[in-house]
């Protein structure tokens, strides 16, 4: 692929031509004066976007105890830079994200895995009752996974896996939480029932196996679907916290959510303003993840509502 | 597909690699929930200190440090799936609730064997007590008092000046300037909002998360009001007693002519951050003053602490119990032994050993390195010899300059009043329900109609519990 | 497909299966069946009554501020010709926050305190301050407009790809016939997006039932007044706070049938409409 730099062209209306108003519309001043609308909305959208966001980054850096302060002022009177590395150190942020990241990984490898098998084999090998199974899945995806938490916890600790506090496998039970995933078993499947039916029939004259199949001629048509649900699951891991909450019972494993939660409601640990800059901490990753893999997150979340 | 193999590889050789290690003796292991957090390294040091020695003596034991803090929604999961520690420190509120639930086990034999039963602060052991057995060993004790930002009350003309900025608490006759009654804290509290349009407000009532009915029942029982009435063979609920509504009326007027701090839900530990400069008063207990400077920001030379004021003239009534250590239902009897033994290493048990002095004076270096505040404890063992070697310690260490905090501290012990013996919780929660319904209605808040609604849910609660 | 199956057990049916036993004991071990006992306690608890009535403010907010406003952001990107790139980066960003952090974000400027940002900015306007998250009139309406901000980018793009599809050339035949916008959006676009519009309405009330963090912190614990009580955290709260392990499965049990009519709604809903089409 070669790499080519645009020259930025002004648009200009009068070159508009697909979209509900085109250039034959704004000919008329009236339209123009709704395409004024149109910019305004959206840059006011965009600052109640933004404005949390600054919002949290400026109270997060202002001096010891002016957030207590009766007299409010938006920006910080001092900006207290310093308190990025203070906070770094006393919280061991490299743990917290280290955690985060083997938790993220573990769930998104589970996600893609044990989904797409699922998928493939409703979508394709059609066994005897998949009706069922998809409609039993269907049940899953409808009814929050939270309100059955209880009964989850406890059937994890009889299979005695929350006892491996000690080492990594204490992750287990979350990790392969993310490989029963309804939603994803969804895309999965919607995904594969639209690939062409002469491809996987081909194979199968070949005496190609149904594992093979799926090796060699599923998989690598489906990558766009794997890097969606791969994306889903990176956030739903980074964010969830009720499960590894409950699951992760030693101290030098929890995820940076569980980390907030703790810390929060200890609440003598943290200053309002320090505990704000934890949260800034805590959305840096995903607005670096964000930006350098921007039109791939929003193509699958384009992708979130198309698959009914 | 590569990618996805490369990354199941990857995490099965993290499994690997974390899997190893983990020797078993025959020790007993204690899994200590008090631990401190990672985040406080100079407290873990100091733990790590205390396990030390007490391994070194007590061969038979370990100690684990399994840090846990005590929240609602995780105790009961934690507990039916084994992974609760076997001793944590929970709120005061709590112990009657897991108790019921079977969560936490008696101690009582355990305290007998070793005469510590007998040492325990009485109210403090009776808040931990329910049908003669002994749930826990409190950890400090506190009572509700009144903290009071004397730079806002003193800049509204409301407290003397010494010299230009410091005010006093006291008349130069002696006799108090801070508020004694509840009518002068309504009386201070309109000059500052409504006289001279101060940005503070007087006085912050809280009204969620039950501490609300907490502070409330406490300014209740300084109207007169006597809230649990036991008949004999039965509890009867009396939330809405003259008196208590007086005192719900009073808060009322609070609200209504705009002296409280504004939030409808509001939470005790909101006040770390108002005292400052958002509000003059507040209820506080007496073992967290040192947030208003940890949390607070606060000079505590600016703030002073003075007894619950009272509300019909005699009663200075200040709630007083104490943050409770339990132990886990299904720890073993030797565990309990091992863990009280470690109390003393830590410097909370009621002996005058070296160690417990030790611990205890280590404590105070490290809050002192820390740059906290340090105050008067209310000590939760009674017996002479402790006690007074626990305050020759503690008066070499506090560092507050005591003037404006003594009001307080000389009283307590003829002021202290344990919290209402049955289902206090639920009382709390119902009252909550009162004081919030009371923020929001403001003036057509009917208090009277208010409190017997809550009555009758307490009353629910004991013939379901107690009078059966 | 063993393997993803038994996880699945594991995971979502077995728990599920669990959960609607419980709905009938009285207890988690060594329960003994209560028939409908559970029921009977949950609706004479105000509590529930409460949570009961707020899912369906929960729903008429959320479709009110939640449903339209993710439409209007897909159609002014569809239409905007400068800096597309840039306004779709920002609008979506807050997508990318966590729900903890944005819970507790919102829970900062929601302060009822007079020093609290909305009650700052109201005041600097010239208006009394107000209790904000402190208010039962208006506790939904705010939660709703954080989950709102959270959620709004990555439907709205959803809407964004639906407008773009809409092939040109039915615009380009409505302006020969003379159409003037707006019979233009509503005979070509609104159709257009029929089917969008119908699974994010039914998508947007399941996410709605499982409002549970938001209320949790900032209600606090559905607060004040059990105004903002969700049926999802009162389950829950049952749970963990009070250890009714019944009350809690038998409202888990009412809120899964809910959602179920809801969805069974949309089914005979869709399949009206496409026959309706096909006539």
């Amino acid at each position: 692929m070669k790499l080519k730099m645009k020259k930025y062209v002004f648009p200009r209306l009068k070159d508009k031509r697909g979209g509900f108003l085109n250039f034959a519309d704004y000919r008329n001043p009236a339209h123009k004066v709704g395409y004024g609308f149109i910019i305004l909305l959206l840059l006011l959208f965009s600052f109640i976007a933004l404005f949390p966001i600054v919002y949290l980054v400026a109270s997060s850096l202002k001096a010891d105890g002016e957030i207590n302060s009766a007299v409010y002022s938006f920006w910080p009177r001092v900006w207290d830079w310093g308190r990025f590395g203070r906070i770094w150190n006393t919280i061991d942020l490299p743990r917290y994200y280290l955690n985060t990241f083997i938790y993220v990984i573990g769930a998104v490898v589970c996600a893609v895995v044990f989904n797409s098998l699922l998928a493939y084999a409703v979508a394709i090998l059609k066994p005897f009752g998949y009706k069922v199974i998809d409609k039993v899945i269907f049940l899953g995806y409808m009814i929050p996974a939270t309100l059955n938490i209880l009964p989850l916890i406890r059937e994890i600790s009889d299979f005695g896996l929350l006892a491996n506090s000690e080492s990594i496998l204490t992750f287990l039970p979350l990790w392969l939480s993310f490989g029963a995933n309804a939603y994803y078993y969804m895309l999965f499947k919607d995904y594969f029932q639209r690939l062409p039916k002469s491809l996987i029939e081909a194979g199968s004259m070949d005496g190609a196996g149904h594992f093979q199949i799926f090796r060699r001629i599923v998989l690598p048509l489906s990558k766009p679907i794997m890097g969606i649900v791969a994306i889903f699951s990176m956030t739903a891991a980074y964010s969830d916290f009720l499960l590894p909450y409950l699951v992760l019972q030693n101290e030098k494993y929890k995820t940076l959510m569980v980390g907030i939660y703790n810390i929060g409601s200890a609440g003598d640990l943290l200053k309002p303003e320090e505990f704000l800059m934890l949260l800034v901490f805590s959305i840096i990753p995903q607005v670096i993840v964000f930006l350098i893999f921007q039109r791939q997150i929003m193509g699958a979340g384009v992708n979130k509502g198309s698959k009914e | 597909m590569k990618k996805t193999s490369c990354l199941a590889l990857f995490s099965f050789g993290l499994l690997t690699l974390a899997s190893c290690g983990g020797s078993s003796d025959n020790k007993i292991e204690l899994k200590i929930g008090f631990w401190p957090e990672a985040a406080s390294s100079k407290d873990v040091a100091m733990y790590n200190r205390w396990k030390e020695r007490f391994e070194a003596e007590n061969p038979e034991y370990t100690i684990k440090g399994m840090p846990y803090t005590y929240s609602t929604e995780t105790v009961g999961s934690k507990f039916t799936t084994g992974s609760l520690p076997d001793v944590w420190q929970t709120w005061f509120t709590e112990p009657e609730k897991l108790k019921d639930r079977k969560i936490i086990r008696s101690i009582t034999d355990e305290l007998q064997a070793l005469g510590w039963d007998g040492k325990m602060d009485e109210e403090m052991k009776s808040t931990l007590t329910f049908e003669g057995e002994i749930y826990g060993v409190p950890r400090d004790g506190y009572g509700l008092g009144l903290l009071i930002n004397k730079k806002i009350l003193g800049e509204n003309g409301l407290l003397p000046e010494v010299s230009s900025g410091v005010y006093s608490i006291y008349n130069k006759d002696g006799t108090p300037a801070y508020p004694t009654t509840w009518q002068e804290v309504y009386d201070m509290s309109n000059v500052i909002v409504n006289e001279n349009g101060d940005v503070a407000k007087g006085f912050m009532m809280y009204s969620a998360n039950k501490n609300g009915g907490w502070v409330f029942s406490n300014i209740a029982w300084n109207f007169g009001a006597n809230l649990e009435i036991n008949e004999g063979n039965k509890i009867k609920a009396n939330l809405a007693s003259e008196e208590s509504v007086r005192a719900l009326e009073w808060i009322k007027s609070m609200a209504v002519d705009g002296l409280l701090q504004e939030k409808v839900s509001c939470v005790y530990n909101d006040w770390y951050s108002n005292i400052k400069e958002k509000v003059a008063m507040a209820v506080v207990g007496s073992d967290v003053l040192q947030q208003a400077a940890l949390q607070g920001s606060c000079d505590m030379n600016d703030l002073a602490f003075v007894p619950m004021p009272s509300g019909d003239g005699t009663h200075h009534y200040s709630l007083y119990g104490g943050t409770p250590f339990v132990f886990t239902k299904g720890v073993s009897d030797k565990k309990v032994e091992g863990i009280l033994k470690f109390f003393d290493y830590i410097g909370r048990s009621p002996s005058v050993s070296e160690n417990n002095l030790l611990a205890k004076q280590e404590g105070y270096e490290v809050a002192k390195e820390k740059g906290q505040p340090i105050l008067p404890s209310i000590m939760p063992w009674k017996n002479e010899d402790h006690v007074k070697a626990a305050k020759e310690l503690e008066s070499r260490y506090i560092n507050v300059d005591m003037t404006d905090y003594s009001p307080f501290f000389d009283s307590i012990q003829s002021n202290k009043h344990a919290e209402e013996p049955y289902n206090a919780q639920e009382m709390y929660e119902a009252l909550d329900t009162a004081l919030q319904s009371v923020f929001s209605y403001k003036e057509n808040a009917n208090c009277k109609s208010l409190l017997e609604t809550a009555s009758s849910t307490l009353q629910k609660e004991l013939d379901k519990g107690v009078n059966k | 497909m063993i393997v993803p199956l038994l996880l699945f057990l594991f995971f979502v049916w077995y728990p599920m299966g669990r959960n609607l036993v419980l709905a009938f004991q009285d207890g988690y071990e060594d329960a003994s069946f209560v028939g409908f006992q559970n029921f009977v306690d949950i609706f004479e608890d105000s509590s529930f009554l409460s949570a009961f009535k707020n899912t369906f403010l929960y729903i008429g907010w959320s479709l009110l501020i939640g449903y339209l406003v993710p439409v209007l952001l897909g159609f002014l990107l569809s239409e905007v010709i400068h800096a597309k790139g840039l306004f779709r980066v920002i609008l979506y960003l807050p997508c990318m926050i966590s729900g903890m952090a944005v819970v507790f974000l919102f829970n900062s400027m929601y302060g009822d305190g007079s020093q609290d940002l909305f009650n700052v900015i109201i005041t600097h306007l010239g208006f009394q301050a107000h209790p904000w998250k402190g208010s039962t009139d208006l506790v939904i309406p705010l939660i709703v407009l954080a989950m709102t901000w959270k959620g709004a980018g990555s439907t709205a793009l959803i809407y964004l790809s639906s407008f773009q599809s809409i092939d040109d050339s039915m615009y380009e035949a409505a302006r020969m016939d003379g159409a003037s916008a707006r019979q233009r959006f509503f005979r070509i676009t609104i159709p257009a997006l029929r089917g969008t519009l119908l699974t994010l309405f039914v998508l947007q009330i399941i996410s709605v039932f499982q409002v549970f963090y938001e209320p949790l912190v900032i209600g606090p614990n559905g607060g004040p007044l059990n105004a903002s009580m969700s049926l999802m955290l009162l389950s829950y709260l049952y749970a963990f706070n009070d250890f009714e392990y019944g009350k809690s499965a038998a409202t888990a049990l009412v809120l899964a049938l809910i959602i179920i009519a809801f969805t069974a709604l949309y089914y005979l809903l869709d399949r009206f409409l496409k026959k309706k089409e096909a006539q």
